[in-house]
């Protein structure tokens, strides 16, 4: 029964289940992998340890369970690039790393798009993109032709191809058997459009397919999110099996439009990638690759794709740096992750040598666990008894985050302790104690 | 010690050139900016290199291969052959007026007008434009509907600072738009039509608002240095130093017409925005910097879409980005030319069934209408520009365009290009000679002098039909036809019936479905019709309208450079044309054995 | 001569010749069928290695399948009240015009199936007092940052604010103190520099803010202020009902603020239905930044329309987002590597993508700061709630595919 329940979380996979592994029961787990299906099927595409799963969503709001597969976001490189160039994005795409919250934000997968029309240049512009990275790649190029010639070269890799429509399904549905590699399928602002391409698709035996409603910018993109918000709930709430796939969202449509400005067109292009994260897509397709740019729209995928049930937190307790003595200033602070995480870079960076007590705010932040009163002066004492600091330093000086200033009389009283306020962001840790520590007499 | 150079006085123009003992007479004679006539590209096998060196023994002559050799009257009277002989002594030389090319005029077809301009090179008002509800610059091209423009960051930088009211030159095509300069006022725009061909080179300076031909230029390929024929360009093209050698000779010709043209306008080379060319298929490989040794077997697949670079790499006259765009080519022989030659036709739009026949060095026929189109090639020689034939010459002053043959008195009346004495024969003089010699009776219907026919002489080699008398022509020998001749004009105009014959055939098109025939070229602007019928070149097409399109490819680039839906509908009649290989096709031996003869004439 | 008259002519002679042959060779023969027809008897051939086929594979269509599409429509028994914030002559105030918000009937711009009740709002901070700012979040106001009435005249001319939030953070005890009355007559002049509805901020100390409140609402009484904000903190400091009293007597508004937790709100909302008036409560949910809990506050909302529209009354409110939050976000502000730009492209596109996702999850009305973030937030609202949908220009839907675009990042 308990195996059940974790089973219906999803916190456990059907393939834990041995005895189902067995032959006489291959019905039986047929039926199970059918209802334990997500209404929005998984379609993987890449290989090795860098491959991607895309879609396999439960339901429509994050709250009402969890989102899985997180959105994978790919950088767009094209064919008429030269080379060197070509390989300097893809590249620079591949490496961009941004550490948060002890993980590494980056790229999953790279969208090579014909621009060319020219087969010959398609598939050597695949080549030069799988020898400068690992990622998975998406082919893009409405001529069955060209993306013949770059799935020669992507033969073993599974790429995503984009797209069949209803001129070209068939060619593309013949690649996607052939090379066995999922398909997107698109018709731009044409829901029974996409249901006709699935339905038929399908009964060529093909599965792994990827939804393109179409994204058009600017005034269109309440045209774009009523379409995504349509396919979802159709899969979700009206068991629309033909509408069960994951979606694809083009904000590099910001790119194509009349303004020629790419800073303005970057910052348009990741307004939108938020609104699409948002509403419901799992793959995203990106021209701009500044750091600016991406950053919202990596954080903001981190985010949504968290499980709501579980606030991402770090355990409670106490925390050493450096070498501390008995004279070692003391701090507090939440034990939200990113809270966590970015007062020890802090610490680590301005080489401090302290004691950091992790209060816990049931995962929330300084700012909000004030606000919501889970950071109180009650749970500072509670914290401070718990982690035994005291029989750790001589003196009784804790120093609170700034941004819980309004605690400190409180907190005072609270815990006996001299309370100093602290800044507001840690990374001012640093000359804050440099001037404050150790305290002046009372 | 160098020696010191050698001089030589080169008349009539009276210029002297320096000369390194042993080179070649050829090259000094093009060296002093004489166009003389070369056919064979230097190799001693055409004879039309002939001039006349003072004192005999200033040149060495080499060894003289093929049968254009001069005769023993010609070496009497002084004449060497300018490419088989190099200088060793200062000397005096003479180039006969039959071996000066004077330029020949373009043709001009009527269907220049009618075209809408609607060019890919157009203007906008740039507008910059900060403000604090957004970040970055914008910067839009006011009234412009197209996709992104790309531009480079050193102008976009610029445009962000001191833009606004501004105006760009844009190229907007399939493959994108581009920001090409940026100027303060708005001004005309130009573009520069080309005929890229194997011989001649002419362009015409377009403005791009209103449609209106500003300027024209002509110039020699250069590359007829290196090989007359395009199979010996090819061979030349195998290495990457030929190719750029050869890249190079067309270059300077397109310069050559752009210098022309932009003098003639009154404008600066550097305000063509955009350059168009019609060329065959090797003409346009070559020029795109391509190998062309590929296009030497027959069978060679060909990439049917517009070729496009910037004119940079040609080193043009023209800003390096300009774009140069070549109209697509259907096959190794039916090039960008012929597409541009069904543009100007209009093959692709008509609902009507049209023959279209461009009879050049090679001669291709297109048939079809919108719905359809196939189109071949057939080697019918240069025979009908004048070209291996002893007597033959271009159409220009001093060539035989008309001849009659009186049937009962065997006198022959002739017209002159220019009038005066002739020199030779041009292309429609000589499809008029054939025509008559058969109603004369000087022929046979298999195209054969008959002996003891009225005119008909022994010759040097076999019999020859004196044309003109040594009294009456310009160089004071005979204008003859020879067996030889007449045996080429056969195979060519079989070759060109055969070809036209297989295509009917095949598309089952009785000739007088057909309504129009379109004949491009010098053929098609002074030949006789009834000669081009009465010889059996063509069939007769009794329903059809004929229209001379004249350098229907120039006119061909001219459209697709002055509207894109010219220009689209170029890439598409490329695209879904099909091309007939005669050279496989077992119908053709067929055809052109029964096409080696000359029809009857109509009794009525 | 048509064919039937050539048989007629030709016909005997070529019986008679045909008669004294005793073979006939054609040669070069040709000829044309219409259409032929060939009969394979049954069972006339045999397979050829004598296997049976197999099993038929199904037929793969040839042909699109035919589908439709028919959009749902929901309905739903709840609906969110209307909250009018600023009075005019007319009712009672001085300001220019009345703005409405709330109202929806649906979760916000999701199925796009009807049209939008009342647009969603930008209100404009001011500052009583220099707080820390970063610099890219103070340069469009430097000139005016001592002077909130100035600030208000310059956000509603110059970056055409159409409600003004004064943040009386001078008031805080821990900032300067200043008493209710200083506080009170900086929103008098505010409420005389511009013609705008007002949004009053407090310091959040939930004593001094319900005395600060109390002044205020009366001496702007009419003028239907949004007081910002009342908490459950100050139900248990016994002060809320004073603040309350205040607004409900003096024609003004309510902001019930409380931390990321509905049960709060819907307390809150439950003890201040007490005193005033539903139609003049505004929630706050709590709005964190991006990368700092954003999406804490995203799935609060988006729960709390919901159940709204299912019925639940004490949350059928509208909704506020202080999205100037935002900068709290180092990345905001941070100096970082030049690929990440500085903070003047950073701090609006944090701002910006903040509110936005908020926009998305049903949010009725923003505080916000940055001009940039600002317009884009309006570009967003402009573009999502035209009605009827524009219509998507032909063809060019999938350009990204196959367009150049402009080759740069």
């Amino acid at each position: 029964m308990a195996f059940a329940t974790r089973l219906v979380n999803r916190e456990l996979a059907l393939e834990a289940c041995t005895p189902l592994a067995h032959p006489e029961n291959a019905e039986a787990l047929a039926a199970l992998e059918a209802l334990l299906a997500p209404p929005v099927r998984a379609v993987r595409f890449g290989t090795g340890d860098r491959q991607v799963t895309i879609g396999g969503k439960y339901v429509v709001s994050r709250h009402e369970f969890t989102y899985h597969n997180p959105t994978a976001c790919a950088i767009a490189v094209d064919d008429a690039s030269p080379r060197e160039v070509l390989q300097d994005r893809v590249r620079s795409a591949a490496r961009f790393s941004y550490n948060y919250i002890g993980r590494d934000l980056g790229i999953d997968a790279i969208a090579v798009r014909s621009t060319t029309g020219d087969p010959a240049r398609f598939r050597e512009a695949v080549e030069t993109v799988q020898q400068a990275c690992g990622l998975p790649l998406l082919l893009c190029s409405p001529d069955p032709a060209v993306l013949r010639a770059g799935l020669e070269a992507a033969r073993d890799r599974r790429p995503l191809i984009h797209a069949a429509d209803r001129t070209n399904w068939r060619e593309m549905g013949g690649l996607a058997i052939e090379f066995g590699c999922p398909l997107v399928v698109s018709a731009p602002d044409d829901l029974a459009g996409l249901r006709s391409l699935t339905r038929t698709l399908g009964a060529w035996g093909i599965q792994d397919l990827v939804l393109d409603p179409g994204t058009f910018p600017g005034t269109g993109l309440a045209r774009t999110l009523r379409n995504f918000a349509r396919c979802r709930h159709a899969a979700i709430r009206g068991d629309d099996e033909l509408l069960g796939f994951p979606l694809l969202g083009a904000p590099i449509a910001a790119f194509a439009g009349e303004e020629i400005d790419p800073v303005r067109c970057a910052f348009d292009e990741a307004i939108m990638a938020s609104a699409l994260l948002s509403r419901y897509a799992d793959l995203l397709v990106l021209q701009g690759t500044a750091g600016w740019s991406l950053l919202p729209t990596l954080f903001w995928r981190f985010n949504l794709y968290t499980d709501p049930r579980k606030p991402v937190a770090v355990e409670a307790g106490l925390r050493e740096f450096g070498s501390p003595d008995r004279n070692a200033p003391v701090l507090i602070t939440a034990n939200y992750a990113l809270t966590y995480f970015t007062v020890e870079s802090d610490i680590k960076a301005a080489n401090l040598s302290c004691y950091l007590v992790v209060a816990d705010t049931g995962g929330l932040s300084v700012e909000s666990a004030v606000a919501g009163r889970y950071f109180s002066a009650a749970g500072i004492a509670e914290a401070l008894a718990a982690s035994g600091i005291a029989d750790r330093v001589d003196h009784r000086v804790l120093v609170i985050p700034g941004l819980a200033a309004r605690l400190s009389g409180e907190a005072a009283e609270a815990t006996g302790w001299r309370v100093l306020v602290g800044p507001k962001d840690s990374s001012g840790l640093g000359p804050f104690l440099k001037e404050h520590w150790p305290p002046r007499p009372a | 010690m160098t020696p010191p150079p050698l001089r030589l006085l080169v008349e009539p123009s009276g210029q002297v050139v320096d000369a390194e003992p042993g080179e070649r007479l050829l090259d000094l004679v093009r060296r002093a900016g004489i166009e003389i006539e070369s056919i064979c590209g230097g190799v001693g096998e055409c004879g039309k290199c002939r001039v006349i060196v003072t004192p005999r023994d200033a040149v060495e002559e080499m060894t003289v291969p093929g049968r254009h050799g001069l005769s023993t009257a010609d070496r009497a009277q002084g004449y060497v052959l300018a490419c088989r002989s190099r200088l060793v002594r200062d000397a005096v030389l003479m180039v006969p007026v039959e071996s000066r090319i004077l330029a020949p005029k373009i043709l001009f077809p009527a269907l220049v007008e009618g075209v809408e301009p609607e060019p890919a090179v157009r203007i906008y008002p740039v507008t910059v434009e900060a403000d604090p509800f957004s970040i970055g610059t914008s910067v839009r091209l006011d009234g412009y509907r197209g996709v992104r423009p790309r531009v480079g960051p050193g102008v976009l930088a610029c445009l962000q600072r001191v833009g606004n009211g501004c105006h760009a030159v844009i190229h907007e095509e399939e493959e994108g738009t581009r920001i090409l300069r940026v100027v303060p006022e708005p001004e005309p725009l130009y573009g520069l039509a080309v005929d890229l061909g194997t011989t001649t080179v002419a362009g015409a300076l377009v403005d791009l608002g209103s449609g209106r031909v500003v300027g024209t230029g002509v110039a020699l390929n250069r590359q007829i240095t290196w090989g007359e024929e395009l199979l010996t360009r090819c061979a030349v093209g195998r290495t990457p130093t030929g190719r750029q050698t050869l890249r190079t000779a067309a270059a300077e010709s397109i310069s050559l017409v752009i210098r022309s043209a932009a003098r003639e306008a009154g404008i600066s080379p550097d305000r063509i925005d955009e350059v168009v060319i019609a060329g065959n298929t090797v003409m346009t490989w070559i020029a795109a910097g391509r190998d062309p040794s590929p296009l030497e077997l027959v069978d060679a697949p060909i990439d049917r879409r517009m070729i496009g670079f910037d004119a940079g790499e040609l080193d043009l006259p023209v800003r390096p980005g300009t774009p140069v765009r070549c109209l697509p080519a259907i096959s190794r022989f039916v090039g960008g030319d012929v597409v541009g030659d069904m543009l100007t036709a209009g093959i692709c739009s008509s609902e009507e069934l049209s023959l279209l026949a461009d009879l050049g060095t090679n001669g291709e026929i297109v048939l079809g209408c919108r719905e359809w189109r196939a189109c071949t090639s057939c080697a019918s020689g240069p025979a009908f520009e004048g070209g291996g034939i002893s007597c033959g010459m271009r159409a220009m002053a001093g060539a035989i365009e008309r001849v009659r043959i009186d049937p009962s008195s065997g006198a022959v009346e002739y017209d002159v290009i220019g009038g005066g004495r002739p020199r030779g024969c041009c292309g429609s003089g000589l499809i008029d000679a054939a025509c008559a010699m058969y109603r004369a009776g000087v022929l046979d219907f298999s195209g054969r002098l008959i002996e003891g026919a009225p005119g008909v002489q022994p010759g040097e080699e076999g019999h020859e039909f004196v044309l003109v008398p040594p009294t009456e022509s310009a160089t004071g020998r005979a204008i003859t036809i020879s067996e030889q001749d007449m045996a080429y004009l056969m195979d060519s105009k079989a070759a060109v019936l055969g070809a036209v014959t297989v295509l009917l055939d095949r598309y089952r098109i009785r000739t007088d479905q057909i309504r129009h025939l379109h004949l491009a070229g010098a053929f098609g602007a002074f030949v006789d019709l009834g000669s081009v019928f009465g010889f059996g070149i063509l069939p007769e097409l009794p329903n059809a309208a004929v229209h001379g399109i004249g350098n229907g490819s120039l006119s061909g680039a001219y459209a697709a450079l002055l509207s894109r839906s010219r220009r689209r509908e170029a890439i598409e009649c490329a695209a879904s044309t099909v091309y007939i290989d005669l050279l496989v096709d077992p119908a053709f031996m067929d055809a052109y054995t029964a096409a080696l003869r000359i029809p009857e004439p109509d009794p009525r | 001569m048509n064919g039937r008259d050539l048989v007629d002519a030709l016909g005997p002679e070529l019986l008679a010749l045909l008669r004294s042959a005793g073979r006939i060779e054609l040669e070069r023969f040709c000829l044309e069928l219409d259409e032929l027809e060939l009969r394979i008897p049954l069972g006339a051939f045999a397979p050829a290695n004598g296997r049976v086929p197999a099993t038929p594979v199904p037929e793969r269509p040839d042909q699109l399948l035919p589908a439709e599409y028919v959009p749902e429509r929901y309905t739903y028994p709840g609906r969110i009240r209307e909250v009018v914030l600023g009075a005019t002559r007319r009712d009672g105030g001085s300001r220019g015009r009345s703005l409405t918000i709330g109202g929806a009937e649906a979760p916000a711009f999701s199925l796009f199936d009807r049209p939008v009740v009342n647009l969603p709002v930008i209100a404009m901070d001011v500052f009583d007092t220099r707080v820390p700012m970063p610099k890219a979040l103070r340069a469009p106001f430097e000139e005016v940052r001592d002077d909130p009435a100035e600030w208000a005249r310059l956000n509603v001319s110059r970056y055409g604010a159409k409600v003004i939030t004064v943040h009386l953070l001078s008031t805080d005890p821990l900032i300067r103190n200043a008493s209710p009355r200083d506080a009170a007559a900086t929103v008098e002049s505010v409420l005389q520099a511009v013609d705008v509805p007002l949004i009053i901020g407090g310091c959040g100390d939930p004593r001094k803010d319900a005395d600060v409140f109390a002044e205020v609402a009366a001496m702007a009484a009419g003028e239907r202020l949004l007081l910002n904000s009342v908490t459950l903190e100050m139900a248990t400091a016994k002060t809320l009902e004073k603040v309350a009293r205040a607004a409900s007597e003096h024609g003004h508004n309510l902001l019930a603020f409380t931390g990321l937790e509905l049960n709060d709100a819907k307390e809150l909302n439950r003890r201040l239905y007490e005193y005033i008036p539903p139609d003049r409560i505004v929630m706050d949910l709590t709005t964190v930044a991006l990368g700092y809990g954003l999406e804490y506050s995203f799935s609060i909302h988006e729960r709390a329309r919901h159940a709204a529209l299912m019925g639940d009354a004490e949350l059928q409110h509208p909704t506020i987002s202080g999205s100037t939050n935002a900068w709290a976000a180092r990345e905001a502000w941070m100096p970082m590597a030049p690929t990440y730009g500085g903070p003047e492209l950073r701090g609006p596109l944090w701002e910006a993508a903040t509110a936005l996702s908020l926009l998305l999850a049903g949010v009725d009305i923003f505080m916000m700061s940055h001009p940039a973030a600002i317009g884009a937030l309006r570009r967003m609202i402009s573009a999502l709630c035209a009605w009827p949908l524009e219509e998507v220009p032909e063809g060019h839907a999938n350009d990204w595919v196959t367009a150049p675009l402009g080759g740069d990042a």
